[in-house]
């Protein structure tokens, strides 16, 4: 299969393919599909959430996270119950609860000192742009689930290069962390539920209402004045992408604390 | 005149790293071994991902704009380059430990000094 002539033939099609697109982009421009041109929903979405002056605005600058969040925050929350399930599903099934205690790793068997000192210099450095990303949800791309994804990067790294015991004796325990999760997604739902009381007893307002609406006067504070100027906070999105953050984060190192165990225990009972 | 050294200061570098990658695709076809493989894709990370993102620092640093863009273009190309020069080394590294110890790959080599320290009872740090 593998003849002398693959890599010549590899370098030919990989240097014509960079000169067709080259004179592609010259000509047109790529753009044939008239990329330039929305459909009607998209007009919809991107001329009224961003503006402040529409009655159907979110009040934040990035679509993506006001639609998941405010036009469809029912749907979201039961994403996230799936997610709860399924990292309680894998609980009950790794949990050392019942099992002989075994002395658990200090890493020392499979790493080095020098990976020991690059992450003990990475971690921070993936934490704050985890959590930047999750609290900048509504104005920049990102939000809540992706913040927490990029956060368990860095556990995943301790575990790699210090063994699960470092994790453990700092109080990154399952119990803690389930605890984290939980409370979290039952204060999601209850900031959801805050619109119902308001409805119960004032007027008309709905389930994960953010902003008011024409026919509702009911309103998270979007714009806080504060000494140093007004605070864009997006009315709950904000509150919803911090709880998220919180929530994945903490269940994804749960997660990936059990296997880490499993793996260490090498197969024993 | 600062700005033309920097200028063309920042293409050398673009092209060194460009010339790197190269030679990095070349070495990870021709060579024979995994471990030789893995050095080739180190001079990749190294050459081909470290020196531009330099290069597109100072270019940025000789352009004609406000400074606050600049500063912003410059720093984020030296905050990912120190990134990937701390981290590939790392990565590298502890790959090519980890096929060694596990026995996957067998190097070719003439003397194997950690294999001779592992025979004799030693854990090698």
């Amino acid at each position: 299969m593998r003849s002398k002539s693959f890599p010549v033939i590899c370098l030919i099609t990989t240097i014509s393919i960079v000169l067709i697109l080259a004179v592609l982009l010259n000509l047109s421009g790529l753009t044939t599909y008239g990329v330039n041109e929305l459909t009607g929903l998209a007009k919809l979405f991107v001329l009224n959430i961003p503006d402040p002056t529409k009655p159907w605005s979110s009040h934040a600058f990035e679509i993506v996270t006001a639609i998941l969040w405010d036009q469809r925050g029912f749907d979201t929350y039961f994403e996230t119950s799936v997610l709860f399930l399924a990292i309680v599903a894998s609980v009950a099934l790794l949990s050392s609860y019942g099992r002989r205690h075994m002395p658990e790793s200090t890493g020392d068997e499979y790493t080095t000192m020098i990976v020991k000192v690059i992450t003990k210099l990475v971690v921070p450095i993936i934490a704050v742009v985890s959590a930047s990303i999750a609290i900048h949800g509504h104005l920049t791309p990102g939000g809540g689930f992706q913040g927490g994804s990029v956060f368990v990067v860095a556990p995943v790294l301790i575990l790699l290069a210090y063994g699960s015991r470092f994790l453990s004796s700092r109080g990154f325990n399952e119990v803690r962390l389930l605890a984290i999760r939980a409370l979290s997604v039952t204060l999601i739902f209850v900031v959801g539920l805050v619109p119902v009381l308001y409805f119960l007893t004032h007027g008309t307002a709905y389930l994960f209402q953010n902003t008011y609406k024409p026919d509702s006067a009911f309103t998270y504070p979007y714009l806080i004045p504060t000494p140093i100027g007004m605070i864009l906070t997006a009315g709950s999105i904000m509150i919803y992408n911090i709880l998220e953050f919180f929530a994945v984060a903490a269940g994804f190192t749960l997660a990936i604390l059990l296997l880490t165990r499993e793996f260490e225990r090498g197969g024993k009972k | 005149m600062i700005d033309w050294i920097l200028y063309y200061l920042g293409l050398a570098l673009t092209l060194l790293g460009g010339i790197m990658d190269l030679i990095a695709s070349i070495g990870f076809f021709r060579f024979k071994d995994f471990y030789m493989r893995l050095h080739a894709a180190t001079i990749g990370a190294i050459g081909g991902g470290f020196y531009p993102l330099i290069g597109l620092a100072l270019i940025a640093l000789s352009l004609d704009l406000d400074i606050y863009i600049k500063a912003y273009i410059s720093g984020v190309c030296v905050i990912a380059a120190a990134l990937i020069a701390l981290t590939a080394p790392a990565g590298s590294h502890i790959l090519a430990r980890a096929t060694h110890r596990s026995g996957e790959v067998v190097p070719k080599v003439i003397v194997d000094r950690i294999k001779e320290d592992m025979e004799k009872g030693g854990n090698e740090k």
